[in-house]
This record gives structure tokens, sequence and C-alpha cells, in this order.
């Protein structure tokens, strides 16, 4: 059952150069995931402290919650909208792996749009809930988190399994095909657990950014800044922990790549790391030293750099995980420049024009004043 | 048979996407017109001084928002999920050819997405030039997104030339590009006006009311004038096979499409008798059933649709079980076992026959097909004798239309044959099955009536229906074997004969039998 089953390449050859395709695939991935770590962590974030701050009467937290969660309606349309280019790039140069691990484990996959529906409401009626007086909106909003984190879980099952061909035939085989997820692999659990503490910081980092935002109340930014510093730290230690674990629990000929074996992957672990710690240190210091804006927004910058080097590094786990025995780059291709072009253009200006809009409302300063 | 399958009991891979499809169709052909109807109703609004109007297009701008953003876009990616799942290797297909013009949807949905979030949000906060701008940038990348999406919808039904040269453009602009688009507007304003219509019967019974009523109703007038005509056109665009079956090839095709127009022309028919001329008679509930049937209309015209396109996946390319038509022939010499990267078996034997023919059936028949719940097979070869199900496998898409040729090899159909026929072990009375199965038995008339229930008996009954005795009347033995010899030139749509000649001796012996006999006692048989 070892053997690795892979169906063939379709025979239509893909419209742009390999190396196009997976550039455009990261970098939309790259906005794809930023919001969604919002929804995922800021929701987790968010409830902890609905929660916690109910129990204890603590009105800043609560508040700190319900600015939180205004924000995640939003974050989810972004999360779906931008998620949309990397899944269809995935699946044009990763088709014969993606549709049969997504195959395999058909109807918890097929059961993220219903999970995802839920989980969408369910934030809706989180976020429009009065300081959340009503405690059925703690359940509801316990239940979008919990859809968010099952979504992750599945997501984090398929990606896992399209890179393992070798385990298709025999899930395949097994009267479980189709209705299980994917979680036979000793990277699974660390890989899974890693994203989550991932999206629990950034859940940190939008407490943070809802504190220096605020103005008038200093009592209250002081609080939203301290607990969503804290939270920050906290989730990225442990997010280090599971990311080592990770590390080790990859294929050893795979972890040998940023160990040494290829600079180039090992240089990429190497600088992430480092800004994982330097945004650590650098939000821990603008906590305590407490007028330090900078310090957050240099922090989070870090932040977003090892987010761009984590999904190159995904891309290098992916490619060693697969191999020789599906080379992305060897598909037959035959660039059709003129659709290729025509989507950049509109891509250019379909974000100038929504810039523009978003600025226009944000500004209060449209077609009239100008 | 180059991905594995995913067998979906009872309902079948087809209506998983049925589920998902037809509310997303029906919900975002809607936000493409509420969109348009917005900006439209805003602009009206601010040109002849109806506050009014402007009133109702904000009042109902959050449902529009939220149809778009969370229903409009989860069914949509659930579309993708679910094709993905059904027929991978269609999908890859559509997206290797169109990976650009999914990605140009995609940006014009981000537009659409950001403008109806700061139409929603701008409502106070910016001039109004501005938010009729915005309101139009809505309205535009809302039916931008239908305009391209189109071209990938109905290059699934009408490649064109792409089948030979493929290229992107000759496949999005395919024949039946045009009116599709245009009947989808037509559809979108009609929808967004029948929801309008619900909006505006709420109002209290009055002026307003009415007015409000009465301007809903006008958004079914492009739909009423334009969809007669497109649909004649998409109809004249669309392959032979799918024009007959609309017109009777098969019976389902002309029913759903029936009821399309039946129930459009009562939403018209609403529209003006009621809602526009005497706009104060509509009450909520009854705005509520115009709805519903907008939704009965999306799904049977979108099920017509769909179905009109067997038996291909992509027409004259692939065919819904996902064999290429370029390797029928190449199959149907190598088998498809041994080209099947999943099967359980790799080749077809007598001993493994039943394991063999279920593999077939997963491969060949299953994307259409379940055992016992949709179009389930077990009923549908119910009372059918082995060598009479193998001799409908072989001439399977001469004798129905809609359906792809077998694409396996002459073992592989004998062991598909095996398989199905055991799904009904005792159908048969035990006389014919006898009869069919032994070849040596003595009485020729019996063989004759053996080799008819084989070879005959799908189309025609003996006295009822297509009656083979009314066919036969006069018949000798040697004429009937003569004709047997020549049937396709006899009717163009039957086949060949082409059992043994002892089996043929006795049909004809048969033949002539019944067409010298009196009808049966009974009917048909």
């Amino acid at each position: 059952m070892n053997e690795a089953i892979i169906p063939s390449i379709d025979p239509i050859a893909l419209p742009a150069p390999v190396w196009l395709m997976q550039f455009l695939s990261g970098l939309t991935f790259i906005f794809h995931v930023i919001p969604m770590n919002v929804v995922l962590g800021g929701g987790v974030v968010a409830l902890f402290l609905a929660v916690w701050g109910k129990r204890g009467s603590r009105k800043n937290h609560v508040r700190l919650a319900r600015r939180m969660t205004s924000v995640l309606p939003a974050a989810i349309a972004m999360t779906i909208t931008l998620g949309v280019p990397p899944l269809l790039f995935l699946q044009a140069m990763y088709g014969p792996l993606f549709y049969t691990s997504s195959v395999l484990m058909a109807w918890p996959w097929l059961s993220v749009i219903a999970i995802l529906l839920v989980g969408y409401y369910g934030h809706y009626y989180f976020s429009l809930s009065n300081d959340f007086a009503n405690p059925r909106a703690l359940v509801v909003g316990a239940v979008a988190v919990v859809a968010f984190l099952v979504i992750a879980f599945l997501y984090v099952s398929n990606m896992t399994l399209m890179v393992m061909p070798e385990r298709f035939l025999g899930i395949q085989r097994s009267w479980t095909s189709g209705f299980l997820p994917f979680t036979g692999d000793s990277i699974f659990a660390p890989r899974f657990l890693h994203f989550i503490t991932g999206a629990v910081s950034v859940g940190g980092l939008l407490a943070v950014f809802v504190g220096l935002l605020e103005r008038s109340d200093a009592e209250f930014k002081a609080v939203a800044v301290r607990a969503g510093g804290f939270t920050f730290v906290g989730a990225t230690i442990v997010q280090i922990a599971t990311g080592i674990w990770f590390l080790i629990a990859l294929r050893p000929r795979v972890m040998m790549l940023f160990m040494g074996q290829d600079h180039v992957a090992t240089a990429l672990f190497g600088v992430a790391v480092l800004l994982a710690l330097v945004a650590v240190a650098l939000i821990l210091v603008a906590v305590i030293g407490k007028k330090r804006p900078w310090m957050t927004i240099a922090g989070t910058a870090c932040i977003g750099l090892t987010i761009i080097i984590m999904t190159v590094m995904r891309s290098i786990v992916r490619e060693a995980y697969v191999g020789t025995r599906f080379v992305v780059a060897e598909q037959p291709v035959n660039p059709a420049w003129d659709v290729v072009v025509l989507f950049l253009v509109l891509l250019v200006a379909g974000t100038a024009l929504v810039g523009w809009m978003i600025h226009a409302v944000v500004t209060r300063r449209g077609l009239a004043a100008s | 048979m180059n991905y594995p399958f995913w067998d979906v009991p009872l309902l079948g891979g087809g209506l998983v996407i049925a589920l998902i499809a037809i509310p997303h169709v029906f919900v975002s052909h809607f936000a493409i017109g509420g969109g348009i109807f917005l900006a439209w109703t805003e602009r009206i609004g601010i040109r002849k001084g109806k506050p009014e109007y402007i009133a109702f297009a904000k009042r109902n701008t959050l449902f529009f928002v939220l149809m778009t953003l969370v229903f409009g876009a989860v069914t949509g990616v659930g579309i993708w999920f679910s094709i993905g799942l059904v027929h991978p290797d269609a999908t890859s297909a559509l997206i290797h050819n169109f990976v650009f013009g999914w990605a140009m949807e995609w940006v014009l949905f981000l537009v659409e997405i950001a403008a109806a979030l700061l139409y929603y949000y701008g409502w106070d906060r910016v001039d109004q030039k501005t938010h009729q701008f915005i309101g139009w940038a809505y309205a535009g990348a809302a039916w931008g997104s239908l305009v391209v999406i189109n071209g990938i919808l109905a290059f699934m039904l009408t490649p064109g030339r792409w089948v030979e040269t493929g290229g992107f453009w000759t496949g999005f602009f395919n024949p039946s590009y045009f009116p599709s688009v245009l009947i989808r507007t037509c559809v979108c304003l009609a929808l967004a006006g029948l929801y309008a219509l619900l909006m505006a019967s709420r109002e209290p019974a009055g002026e307003t009311h009415d007015k409000l009523v009465r301007y809903a109703s006008t958004w079914l007038l492009p739909a009423f004038i334009g969809l007669p005509i497109f649909a004649a056109w998409f109809v004249f665009t669309l392959p032979s096979l799918a024009q007959d079956m609309f017109m009777g090839r098969a019976v389902v095709l002309t029913i759903f499409a029936a009821l399309s127009l039946g129930i459009s022309a009562i939403i018209f028919a609403f529209a003006y008798l009621i809602a526009y001329r005497n706009p104060q008679s509509v009450s909520t509930p009854v705005a509520l059933l115009f709805l519903v049937l907008g939704l009965a209309v999306t799904g049977v015209t979108e099920f017509g649709r769909e179905a009109a396109r067997k038996p291909y996946i992509i027409y004259d390319y692939m065919y819904s079980n996902a064999v290429l038509k370029r390797d029928v022939a190449r199959l149907q010499q190598e088998g498809v076992l041994r080209n099947a990267k999943w099967a359980l078996v790799s080749k077809a034997t007598p001993q493994n026959a039943l394991i063999a023919g279920r593999e077939i059936f997963t491969l060949a028949c299953a994307h259409c097909h379940t055992v016992d719940g949709y179009n389930g097979v077990r009923l549908l070869v119910k009372g059918w004798p082995e060598p009479f199900i193998e001799h409908q496998l072989t001439y399977l898409d001469q004798l129905k239309g809609f359906m792809p040729p077998f694409v396996g090899n002459p073992e592989e159909r004998r062991a598909l044959a095996k398989w199905l026929a055991s799904l009904n072990p005792s159908a048969l009375p035990a006389r014919t099955a006898a009869a069919a199965t032994d070849s040596l038995s003595a009485d020729p008339l019996a063989r004759g009536e053996a080799a008819y229930s084989v070879h005959c008996a799908n189309c025609h009954t003996i006295d009822g229906r297509n009656a083979i005795r009314q066919h036969v009347k006069g018949w000798t033995q040697s004429i009937a074997y003569e004709r047997l010899g020549r049937l396709e030139s006899l009717r163009g749509y039957m086949p060949p004969y082409e059992g043994p000649e002892a089996e043929r001796q006795a049909l004809a012996a048969w033949l002539a039998s019944i067409g010298n006999d009196a009808p049966a006692a009974g009917g048909a048989r």
C-alpha cells in the first residue's frame, strides 16, 4: 500500500509559466493568510476576553472583545475572497495531488462549506450583540470560534495529505475513504498547533492595535495593549515551540534541508525564527514601556515578514515531500500572455478602484470634494 | 479513472452539486440584479427628486450585501469544492484552460464585495455623487463577474471550435456565449425585481406602496421581452442532440423545459396583471410566493441546462464519466480496468466477473448512476436478463443518446452485465431466463422469444407501445431473416442485428409466428 499512485497531469497545458503561477499563488496566499489569522486568532482571543471579562466584571476586557469582534465579519469576507486565487492556482498546478487528497476525505472537505456558513453567520451574530449581554451571544460566538478551528483542522488535514501520495492508495482501499479527515502522520498535530498558535498571536496583535487606535480612554487603551501584547508574546513563544516540534516531525531528509543541507532553506528558517524573536522582544518592550507604538508597528512588520518567509518555507516543504514523484515545473506550458496581461491589468485597475473607494468612504472625501 | 471516485450513496455526486449550485445560481443572479437595482433606484431618486426611492434603496442595501458577501460567496466556493470532488478531471480541464478567466472573475468579485460593503457603509458618509459612483462600481463589477463566468459555463455545453483548436478565447466566446449572457442578465434583473416586489409589498398600504410595487414590477419587463428571443437564440446554438433532447428525445428534459417556460409565464403574468396594473392588491405572502417561484424556475432551468449536456461533461471533449472522447476507441480495445489507477482488479475474467463488474460500474457509470438511489441502476435493469444487459451496453449510445458509449472491452462488458444482472437475482421468469441463457434449448420458438427479449424488447413490446407484431405482420420466416440482416436500413435509428446465426434463424421463426398470430389476450408484453 506504500506505492504512490498519482493521477496523470491534465493534457491541457498550463496557460502561464509555473514560476508565475507559483508567484501569484504565494502572493495571494499571503494576503489570504493575514485576515485568516485575524478571523481564527481574533475570534479565539475575543471569545476568551468576553467570557473572562463577563465572569469577573472586567468592563474593559469585555469592551476590547466587543471591538475585536466588530472586525471579524469583514475579515471573514476578506479571507474567503482572498482565499480564492491561491486555491485556484493550487488546483491548476497541483491538481493530481489536491483533487486526490480531497476526494479521499470528501465529506469532511465538503463540510467546510457548511461549517463556514455557520461560522460566518455566527460571527455576525457575535459581533452585533450588545456587549454580550445575552449569554446566547457567547454560546454563538463559541460555536463560530469552534467552526473556524474545525475549518483550520480540515485544511491542515487536506494540505498534509496531498503531499503524501504514498498514503493515497491505503486510504482509498479503506472503508473510511471519503469519510474521515487525514490525521495519520506525525507532522499533523504539530503543523495544526503551529498554525493555531500563530493565529492566536495575530489575535493578540489585533487587540494591541485596538488599544493603539483608542484616543480618549487611556485606561481602556492600557488594558487592550497589555492583554493583546501578553497574548501575542505567550502565543508566539508556544508557536516557536510547536514550530520546533513540527521541524523534528518532518521527514528527516526534509528537516535536513532547513538544517544546513539547503542554504536558502536554512537561511529562511533562521531569519524567520530571528524575526519572530525580535517581534516578541519589541512587543514585550512596547507593552511594558507603554508609550512605544513604533515598536508595536516594527514588531508587527517582523511578523508580516515572518509570514512571507513561512509561505516560501511551506512551499519548500511541499516540494520536498512530493519529491520527484510529481515535479510541478515539468508540466506542459503553453502561455496565453494576452489573457495573463489582461488579468494583471484588471487586477491593478480593480485594486486601485477599491483603494480609491475605501479612501473616499474613510476620509469622507469623494467626487464632490474634488 | 484517473482520480479516485467519490461514492455518494443514494444521492449521487451530481445531486450534491445541484443542491449547492441551484441556491448559488439563484442568489448570485439575484445579487447581481440587486447591485444594478440599488444603483438605478438611487439614481432615479436623485434625478427625479423621489426620496422614497432613495430610502427604499437604502433599506435594502444590507440584505443584498449580506446575500452577496455571505451566501453568494460561500456557496460559490461550495460549487468549486463539490465539482472538484465529483468531477476532478473536468474541473482540472476547466481550470487548466480558464485559470486566468477565473482569476479575472475573482478580481471583479473582489471589487463587487468591496464596493457593496462601501456602498452600505457609505450611505451617510459620502456625498451623493460618490455614493452613486460606488453603487455603479458595485453593479458593474457584479455584472462583469457574470460576463466572465458565463464564458466558462457556456463553454461546457458548446465549446465550439475549441475542441479542435484549443485556446482561451475560442473556448470563452463559444457559440452559446452571447445568448447565455443576455439570458442571465434578464434573469438577474427579474430576480431583483421579484425581491423588490417582496420588499415593496411590506410598505404600509398607500401611495408609496403602490408606486414601489409598480416600479419593482417593471424590473421584470426586460426578461419578459428578452427571454423568449434570447432563449430561442440559445437553443439554436445548441448541438443537435441537445436540441432533440429538449424537443422530446429525453422526456424529463422536455418536462423541465416546459416547466421553465410555464412558471416564467406565470411570473410575468403576475408581474403585469397584478403587480403593475393592481399594485394595491400585492400582499407580502403573494410576493413571497412569486419569489419562491423564481427559485423554482431557476432550479428547473439550471437542471435542464446541465442535463442538456449529456452525455458529455464538456461537450464533444469529455464524457460525463470523465472519459475523453478521443480515448474511447483505445479504451474499448485495451479495457478500462487496465487504465484505471484505483481499481481493485486490472483485468476482467470469468473468475472475477462480479468484482470487475462493480469496478467497471464505478468507472463508467457511477458519475450519473447510483445503485439504489438517484437514477438507481438496480431498478433500471430490473427484469433484464444478462445477455440483454450486455446487448444494451453494446449499443448504449445508440439506444440512449444521452448516454456515452460503453468504454470497456468485450470481457469488461460481460463482467459489467453480469454484475448488473446480479443486482436483481430473481427478476426473470424462469422460462425466459433459461431460454435466454440456454442457446441449446430444443424449442426454436422459445429460443426466438429469448432472442427477442435480448435484442428487441428494450424498444419494442409485443402488442403494446411500438408493437413488434404490427411491424412483422405478414412476414414469413425468410423475410424476417432477411430484414434482420439490414435493420439499420429499415429504420435509421435501429441498431444492426449482431447475434449469432442460429439465434437469427430462431428469432426469424418466432417473428414469423407472431406476425401471423392474433394478439394474445392481456395486451402489452
